[in-house]
Parts: C-alpha cells; sequence; structure tokens
C-alpha cells in the first residue's frame, strides 16, 4: 500500500436502508431450518457517523449499546457514534438491526477489521432468527433468506437465497398507526421470549406458504407483474396473521384501526402487508400519482382514528453505503 | 472467421408445480454437468455443409435459423461431439443453442439465449436447458404462466453456483429411451394434475432445504432432499411412466446409489438417466460399484460428472 493511501480515518459515515417485512414461510422446522423470511429494503435511510475516540459515546441509547458490544467484542479502544438520521423505531421497519450494522460496519472500517456483514451481524447478536435485515443491509431489493439451521440457532445467520431489484415505479405506500405503537413497543419487549417458545406451525401451512413465495411472489417479480406479486404478498401475510392472531387478540393485524387501514389499501393496491409485529403496513402501487392518492386517503384515514404517519417510497435496490471521512 | 461452442449437459432434479392453481405450471429444477458436451465448430462457407455427428439433425436446425433470421448465407458446421438423444441429458436445447448461437456469431445477430430458445422452439416445456446453456451452475426456472401457455420466455428465478468438491455419478442404464418431443407432450396433457399439497410439498423442500444446502456447501441436506423431491415428482409420473421411475433397472439404480453412499439420488428427466450425488473423493469407488451393478443387470454405462459453473464456452477465432 502507497504511504498516501496509509492515511488513518478517523471518521466513517454509514447510510443503510430500513427494510419491512412480509413474513416467514417454515414456522414448522421438520425439515431442519426454521422462519425462512420474505421482505424488502425500503428507502427510508438511516445514517451514523462514528468517530475514532479511547471510550464509547452516544447520545443515544441504543447506539451506545451496540457500539460498547462490539468494541468489547472485538477489545477495541471505543468511538463516538451520532445517529444522523433515523428511521421510525419499535414500528417493524428495523431499526435497531439496521443501527447495529451500520454502527458495526463503521467500527470496523475504523478499526481495520476485516469481517463479512453476517459476523457483524452475529456479533451484536442481530439478524439471526430473521436476516432481512442483515440482506438489506449487504444488498437492498426484494430479499427471500432461507431460514437457520435448528442446530445452529443464533449461531449463524440465514443465507440469501433470492435477490431481486424491484421497479422503480413499484412505490411502497408505508402507514404507521400510532394508537397500537404502546402495545407493540410493551409486547416487544417480550418478544425474544415470545419467539422461543412460539407455537409450531403445522406442516401444511409451511408447505403452503412456501408455495405461494416459490410460484407466485418470486416468479410475479421476475415477470414485472405487480398485480399478481401484490396478490401473493397479501395472500402470504395475511395466512401468517392468522397463525399470529394469538399475540394480536385473535385479529389477522394488530389492531382495529390497522385492520380498517389494510381495507383502505386494498381498494388502491393489492398488495397490504403488514410488517412484523405492526403497525407498520405497506401497499405497492405503480406510479407517483397512485401513490398519493393512496397516501392521502390513508392520511385522512388516521388523522380520524389516533393519527400516524404515512408516506411513500421506492424500494433500496442497493445496501448500505460506506464512507471514510 | 470460425466459432467454437462447447455446451454443458443437463440433468433435469425435479418439477416444481404440476397443478398449475396459483398461475404458473411446471417449473424446473437442473444442473449443469461438464459431461457429455455439444461441440461444434461453425464457418461462413459457399454451401450449406454439416459434417460430423448429428448432421441430419443439425442441417435442420441450421437451415430453421437461417430461415428464421431472414439469412441468404451459407455455413459449414462440424459437429465434433454431441449429447446423446432422449435418455434425459437435455441434448436437444444445447444442440440447438449451440447451432443458433454459432450462426448468430457469424452473422453478428444481437439476441438474447432466450430469444434464439424461442427460435428455436426449445421452451415447450422448461427454461432449464436455457439457462445451463447461458451461465451453467444449479438453476430453478418459473414454469409457464397459465395465463399465456405460449409464453416464449420462461423466466429464471435461481441461479446458484454448485459446490465444485461435489459430483454426480450418473449411470445410463441399457433401456428404453425416454420420452420426447410429440410423446413427452402428449404425456404432460394427460397427466393428471398434481395435489396442492404435493406441490407444496416440494416447493418448501426447494425453498427450505435444497437451495440453503446449496449456498451451505451441506451435501448431506442437499442428496435429503434432492430424493424427496424426485419421490413425489416420480410418484406424480407414476401412471405415465409405470411407476415412480422410468424403469425398474433405472429405480435398482437410484437404490443402489443411496445405499451405497450417494447422499441423494434420481432421475433426469423421463430417464433412463439416473444419477448420485457424492463427494469427489468417494465419486470414483460409488461409480464403479454402480458400474457393476448395471453390469449384472442390463448393462449400461456409469461416468463421474461435475457441475458446470459457467455455461457454454464460446470462443470466435478471427
Amino acid at each position: 500500500m502507497s504511504v498516501n493511501r496509509m492515511q488513518k480515518i478517523n471518521k466513517v459515515s454509514v447510510t443503510a436502508p430500513a427494510h419491512l417485512h412480509t413474513g416467514n414461510f417454515d414456522m414448522t422446522g421438520d425439515l431442519g431450518r426454521l422462519y425462512g423470511t420474505v421482505g424488502f429494503a425500503v428507502d427510508r435511510l438511516l445514517e451514523v457517523e462514528v468517530t475514532k475516540r479511547v471510550d464509547v459515546k452516544s447520545e443515544d441509547e441504543a447506539a451506545y449499546l451496540f457500539a460498547s458490544r462490539f468494541v468489547d467484542a472485538f477489545d477495541l479502544a471505543g468511538a463516538e457514534v451520532k445517529v444522523k438520521k433515523t428511521i421510525p423505531k419499535f414500528v417493524g421497519m428495523g431499526y435497531h438491526t439496521t443501527l447495529a450494522l451500520s454502527i458495526g460496519t463503521a467500527l470496523a472500517k475504523l478499526y481495520n477489521l476485516n469481517l463479512t456483514t453476517e459476523q457483524i451481524a452475529l456479533t451484536m447478536q442481530r439478524g439471526a432468527i430473521t436476516s432481512l435485515g442483515v440482506h438489506a443491509f449487504k444488498v437492498g431489493g426484494f430479499i427471500v433468506e432461507g431460514g437457520f439451521r435448528v442446530d445452529q440457532r443464533e449461531k449463524m445467520i440465514p443465507p440469501l437465497i433470492f435477490h431481486e431489484s424491484v421497479p422503480s415505479n413499484w412505490l411502497f405506500v408505508i402507514a404507521i398507526a400510532k394508537e397500537p405503537q404502546e402495545k407493540i413497543v410493551k409486547m416487544r419487549e417480550n418478544e425474544d421470549k415470545i419467539l422461543r417458545n412460539l407455537k409450531l406451525m403445522p406442516k401444511e401451512t409451511s408447505d403452503m406458504l412456501s408455495r405461494i413465495v416459490l410460484v407466485k411472489i418470486i416468479p410475479s417479480i421476475v415477470e414485472n407483474d405487480l398485480k399478481s406479486f401484490g396478490e401473493g404478498l397479501t395472500a402470504f401475510n395475511s395466512e401468517l396473521g392468522k397463525f399470529w392472531n394469538e399475540y394480536q387478540c385473535g385479529r389477522t393485524y394488530c389492531h382495529p384501526v390497522v385492520e380498517e387501514a389494510i381495507k383502505i389499501m386494498l381498494k388502491r393496491s393489492t398488495c397490504a402487508c403488514q410488517t412484523s409485529w405492526g403497525p407498520t403496513i405497506y401497499g405497492i402501487v405503480d406510479g407517483k400519482t397512485e401513490a398519493e392518492v393512496l397516501t392521502k386517503e390513508l392520511k385522512d384515514y388516521l388523522a380520524k382514528n389516533g393519527g400516524g404517519e404515512v408516506f411513500y417510497t421506492k424500494a433500496a435496490n442497493a445496501g448500505a453505503s460506506i464512507k471514510e471521512m | 472467421m470460425k466459432v467454437y461452442i462447447k455446451t454443458p449437459a443437463r440433468l433435469h432434479l425435479g418439477l416444481i408445480d404440476l397443478n398449475g392453481d396459483l398461475g404458473r405450471i411446471f417449473g424446473g429444477i437442473g444442473v449443469a454437468i461438464n459431461h457429455p458436451n455439444v461441440i461444434l465448430e461453425a464457418e461462413k462457407a459457399k454451401e450449406l455443409a454439416v459434417s460430423g455427428e448429428k448432421s441430419e439433425l443439425t442441417q435442420k436446425l441450421a437451415t430453421h435459423f437461417l430461415e428464421a433470421y431472414g439469412l441468404k448465407e451459407k455455413i459449414a458446421i462440424d459437429v465434433k461431439e454431441t449429447i446423446p438423444e432422449h435418455i434425459g441429458l437435455g441434448s436437444g436445447t444445447q444442440l440447438a443453442l449451440a447451432v443458433a448461437t454459432s450462426i448468430s456469431r457469424l452473422f453478428e445477430i444481437k439476441a438474447s439465449t432466450h430469444e434464439f430458445a424461442a427460435v428455436m422452439g426449445r421452451v415447450a416445456q422448461s427454461g432449464v436447458g436455457t439457462a445451463v446453456f447461458e451461465q451453467g451452475g444449479l438453476v430453478v426456472d418459473a414454469g409457464k404462466n397459465t395465463k399465456d401457455l405460449a409464453q416464449k420466455i420462461i423466466p429464471l428465478i435461481c441461479h446458484l453456483p454448485f459446490p465444485d468438491e461435489w459430483r454426480f455419478v450418473v449411470a445410463i442404464p441399457k433401456t428404453k429411451k425416454g420420452l420426447s418431443n410429440e410423446a413427452e407432450a402428449l404425456a404432460f396433457k394427460d397427466l393428471p394434475p398434481m395435489a396442492p399439497e404435493e406441490v407444496s410439498k416440494i416447493c418448501r423442500l426447494t425453498m427450505m432445504k435444497l437451495l440453503p444446502s446449496v449456498v451451505e456447501k451441506d451435501i448431506k441436506s442437499f442428496g435429503e432432499a434432492l430424493t424427496q423431491i424426485q419421490c413425489i415428482v416420480g410418484d406424480s409420473f407414476a401412471q405415465a411412466q409405470g411407476g415412480r421411475f422410468s424403469s425398474s433397472p433405472a429405480a435398482k439404480c437410484i437404490e443402489f446409489m443411496l445405499q451405497n453412499g450417494a447422499y441423494g439420488s434420481g432421475q433426469s428427466s423421463w430417464g433412463p438417466t439416473v444419477y448420485g450425488i457424492v463427494k469427489s473423493g468417494e465419486a470414483k469407488k460409488i461409480k464403479m460399484k454402480t458400474q457393476a451393478f448395471l453390469n449384472k443387470s442390463v448393462g449400461g454405462e456409469v461416468f463421474v460428472a461435475k457441475a458446470n459453473n459457467r455455461g457454454a464456452i464460446i470462443k470466435v477465432n478471427k
């Protein structure tokens, strides 16, 4: 390496996309793997700026925690983490995983550690059950991963098995109802426990979900058929909603306000899905005009029903970007 | 100018959806292997001249291609090697694409391999052969859109490099040849639709076992998934082929390979070709055992093949 390039890096900025979950297709595990996740990286970005220093410092509690975890694991000096841009928290858009991977990637760069995103994720203890966030960070776009091996739970990151760019005219209309948020934040505190004690899905349901992904959802995106793609996503996501309904007071979606918003979405989009535990839901429409109409309808609805945020965005067809400063 | 082409052969690992009620039908899984091959050389000539193996068929294919693109020029093709026909190794598609691609290079016709496959009439059921020619490796195609059964391009939905350290022991029992062309089309037409539950099982085995095991190079899981998919697909073809596999020697050979160290085993397409998936260090031993086993029954050829992870080799010598 030339002398010029040996310049020490002191500051690194990482920008990474949020993600939206569609669901998991194998909650049975009898084939030796569990979960298997479908989802998207969307163009709502998180940005961290990480500067070398002798201890760990951050005004953001979660950022401090992740930075400390990484610094301890590799016995590094420390760093200051500034969260410059953020994505909605605790609403199913992958805030914590994206934050952890961004910080870990920045620290690895600063301290010259040669690590894969998978290794960083394992160090951060994120992305080992579903790795949608890991692959959204790495490659973006539409993602299908193949689950983890039941004998390697939390020791491996599920591998990417299908990946495709989302057409730029397909816009995600995202609605985050405020009403259910408090309850979901509370529930998420017990998420690990819930996931550990989850009831098993009947084989036939996992089979059927796998078929929707392989025979309907994946071919439709390859052929740019938004109608069929949305139908597949909605069918898949609502089947899962039924499976999880005991954690949602018997509902397919997390809250009556969300249920109603899903109905509004379905009038304009064949896709209407709840991401993770919600309350975030999303539809996909073709083009700006459609997106603006649906965004307005959902805004009006939420304004009268406890409030919330509605916006539209395209997919993020690339993963994170790293800048040395 | 001379164009040299060497194609892989194709092993078919299974069909995905023989029901179609979700809007797509067929969909196949295949692997490109490095032996046997179509090898040919083409150059411009004063008269259309085809020499070497399968010259009559090759001439038909060449004439068809020249006509399809309105080319008045003549060419000479020398076919040095071919893949045996109608035994489940995908010979037809590889030869047709080799001919089409070689002529296209001579006359600078710019079109995709998908287009050539459609022009040459090679997309009756599957996009696997085209993908194998184009990029090699393990491929999964999406099947046909049931709204457009005349669909010209069957999209690829998965392409993975196949682990270098794995081998196929390929056995071709000396029995009747598999179905092809019209007979194949008829058999597909008469086939009762597979129950959605069975299709769904194949889909989950593919998504949750077969594909991850290729990424993770886990031959045991790959073999198990392959064998299970083969059994489900085979049973649904029982009516057309008189049993789970195309013949009793084929079925026995599959069983024998499984009992003698293969991690998974199956039949390629309509057979009679069968194969076992093994680790490279064990390939020779299992090949010899399988050969001895076949010699005691109907006889036939057994060889070891490696995956081809790059597709056809195309060389243009100016």
